[in-house]
């Protein structure tokens, strides 16, 4: 076997305290981080038809239900979007963020069996969670295209093509924290796992998701959607729709806060990672 | 030449949350311990103790020792899967570590999807996989259930493609853990003989298993581990007598009354030993144990019972004599009789148990104080090669004091 002679890797154990990440070996298991997301959307859409549907039903009747209980009381809010499509555009998000996170905190105890046996760089497992639910995602966004069809709306796409990627990043960032925090703290309590459905559920009635942040006027509350990076992430999504200007002041406060939250759970789930075999 | 493999003073130590309580946290009892009770009451378990050596390139060493010596923790170290408390290793080369076969097997998954995603987790890059893929599938024999979900296979066809899958991972150091023991009779030929393969190309090896043939045939070199030292490293053949020794040594497979004066029917002894009569306490799970009463009458007696108590935990499991299979309780004067007890294979769990001995007259009195003070102490290990659809038998998968395989059948 030629193809090692290259070069050989040492590898020197000790009890080490460093919290550093390293990115090198990482992207050495990159293929692995593949493979893990793709065993996950296989099995999840194993029986194809189901998968898929489930996908697309749940932000869809959800639509139905919100548009019937606010469409009129909220419309004025909605800015020049069609409530069904302000609706959509925020559950879709929603669902990448919920998804992910639910899927992360319990992925560890899911995969203790492979982390009990083989070594590889733990960070995969949330990764692969955002992963699984960037795909999910793809089928949303289809959904809405159609959906925006529907009502008409024009679409501007290079508009959107700006803040697509904007607001997915500061998702991906924020959640990749959260993921990495939850994960661990469910694997250090093993009673954590009953908070987390609670902890959703607050984020979502607090990330403007069925209603427009904008409506709450200049308070507290004002200066609490530009922190909140999920709020951020779906009003600049929804600019993107809706055609209207994006300015960055909108995206440097939640980027400043998506990154606090990445540092925060990258640094939590560096100090578990290391034991985490003995703790599962 | 540069040892490929070098450990120095590894020692890896354990917090143990007293005993009481469990040994995970939880949010809440932590919650409630920060407010009302902040100290903390905790124990130390050293499982492995400033174990140092080195391994040259093509060493094939094999670890030996008792269940909780600390074997398992070596491996998982050198693996990197948990971090030592003390010490340094240092691995020049590619490294695999098998300590269990079909690690991230998917019930829902093909045969197919399942060599990929077990070859990429034990660090095969994708073309590697399909380069070696008809091999594989060839070795393991299961060809034809490519396309068929893994949970159609039968636990012998699993196993199977799990081997098949880590025999062709070819790194430079391999660490196996008693993966030997999987399949029926023949493929475990086949797979001793595709390791011993392995072993003479060159490769690194330390092997880890309680199997003493597989161990002589596969590695030259032997450590012998107790409690968290070791206690021997050398020749293979010195090793596994060392360890043999040991446990004779160590555990009472014959006890002896010297403690009593004879009484109307005498026990001399007590043996405790497998089917084939090996003196031994620790037992795979798989084992038939025999227990072996001695007897001298010094006088007739009807009604003479002989048997023992079984404990686990200091719960009475049962309660066994010999009058329950053979009729006629009757021994004369003179007569030296042996009394022996099978307890069948696949009863008893994982665990230590206890025997305490009785002889009495039935109903009448007891012949001999033997039941207050005797004890002898069996070890029962489970036979990891017998695995179900849920995976390798424990305690977690089959909780309870005993672990009798009942019958079943679909109707």
């Amino acid at each position: 076997m030629n193809r090692r002679n290259d070069y050989i890797p040492i590898q020197i154990i000790t009890p080490s305290k460093k919290i550093k990440i390293n990115l090198k070996e990482l992207w050495s298991y990159r293929e692995l981080l593949i493979f893990f997301s793709w065993r996950d959307i296989k099995v999840k859409y194993k029986d194809t038809t189901m998968g898929v549907l489930w996908v697309v039903l749940q932000p869809l009747a959800l639509t139905a239900l919100f548009t019937m209980i606010f469409s009129n009381k909220l419309q004025t809010y909605a800015g020049k979007l069609p409530y069904p499509v302000f609706v959509l555009s925020g559950l879709i998000l929603w669902q990448f963020v919920s998804g992910s996170l639910t899927v992360a905190a319990n992925s560890m105890e899911l995969n203790a069996k492979i982390i009990k046996k083989i070594y590889f760089p733990r960070l995969i497992i949330p990764l692969s969670a955002l992963l699984n639910s960037a795909f999910d995602l793809l089928f949303g966004l289809l959904l809405l295209l159609v959906t925006c069809l529907f009502w008409e709306v024009r679409i501007e796409w290079a508009n959107i093509l700006l803040a697509l990627p904007i607001s997915v990043f500061l998702l991906s960032v924020a959640c990749l924290g959260l993921a990495c925090l939850l994960s661990m703290l469910n694997v250090i309590f093993k009673d954590f796992k009953y908070i987390i459905p609670f902890f959703l559920q607050v984020l979502f009635f607090t990330s403007p998701v069925f209603y427009d942040a904008n409506s709450f006027g200049d308070g507290w509350w004002a200066e609490f959607f530009s922190w909140n990076p999920f709020s951020a992430a779906i009003q600049v999504f929804r600019r993107g729709i809706s055609t209207a200007e994006l300015t960055w002041n909108v995206v440097v406060k939640p980027l400043v806060s998506a990154t606090l939250i990445f540092v925060g759970g990258l640094i939590v789930f560096r100090k578990t990672e290391k034991n985490i075999a003995d703790l599962i | 030449m540069q040892p490929i493999l070098e450990v120095y003073n590894l020692s890896k130590c354990f917090q143990i949350r007293s005993t009481n309580t469990p040994r995970y946290l939880s949010l809440r009892d932590s919650l409630r311990n920060l407010l009302f009770n902040p100290k903390k009451k905790s124990e130390y378990l050293w499982a492995l103790r400033e174990v140092s050596f080195e391994a040259k390139p093509g060493e094939r060493i094999a670890i030996i020792g008792k269940n909780g010596a600390g074997k398992s923790t070596l491996l998982k170290i050198l693996s990197r899967i948990s971090p030592p408390t003390n010490g340094k290793a240092i691995i020049r080369g590619r490294l695999a570590s098998l300590l269990e076969v079909g690690t991230g097997f998917h019930p829902e998954l093909t045969g197919r999807e399942n060599i990929l995603f077990n070859g990429s987790i034990l660090g095969l890059k994708r073309a590697e996989i399909k380069q070696r893929f008809d091999a594989i599938v060839d070795f393991s024999g299961v060809g034809s259930f490519l396309e068929t979900p893994l949970k159609f296979y039968s636990s012998g066809m699993q196993m199977r493609l799990a081997f098949a899958v880590a025999a062709f991972l070819e790194p430079e150091i391999l660490f196996l853990d008693e993966v030997l023991a999987v399949g029926d009779a023949e493929f475990q030929k086949k797979s001793l003989q595709k390791m011993n393969e392995v072993a003479q190309s060159g490769r690194t090896i330390l092997f880890v298993s309680h199997n003493m043939t597989a161990v002589r045939q596969l590695c030259s070199r032997g450590m012998v581990l107790e409690k968290g030292k070791i206690k021997f490293d050398g020749d293979i053949g010195k090793a596994v007598d060392y360890y043999l020794g040991e446990i004779k040594q160590n555990s009472a497979a014959i006890w002896v009354n010297n403690i009593e004066k004879p009484t109307k029917v005498f026990l001399e002894k007590i043996i405790i030993s497998d089917a084939f009569g090996f003196q031994k306490t620790e037992f795979l799970s798989s084992e038939e144990i025999k227990i072996e009463f001695y007897t001298n009458a010094f006088e007739n007696v009807s009604q003479f019972t002989i048997g023992f108590d079984l404990y686990r935990h200091g719960v009475l499991l049962s309660r066994s004599r010999q009058i329950d299979s053979i009729p006629k309780p009757k021994v004369l004067t003179g007569e030296k009789n042996i009394f022996a007890c099978k307890i069948p294979a696949w009863f008893l769990h994982e665990g230590t148990y206890c025997i305490r001995p009785f002889l009495a007259i039935h109903f009448v009195e007891y012949l001999s104080n033997v039941h207050e003070h005797v004890e002898l102490s069996i070890e029962v290990q489970l036979d990891a090669s017998r695995s179900t659809l849920h995976g390798n038998l424990n305690q977690k998968t089959q909780p309870g004091l005993i672990f009798p395989m009942f019958e079943w059948s679909v109707i």
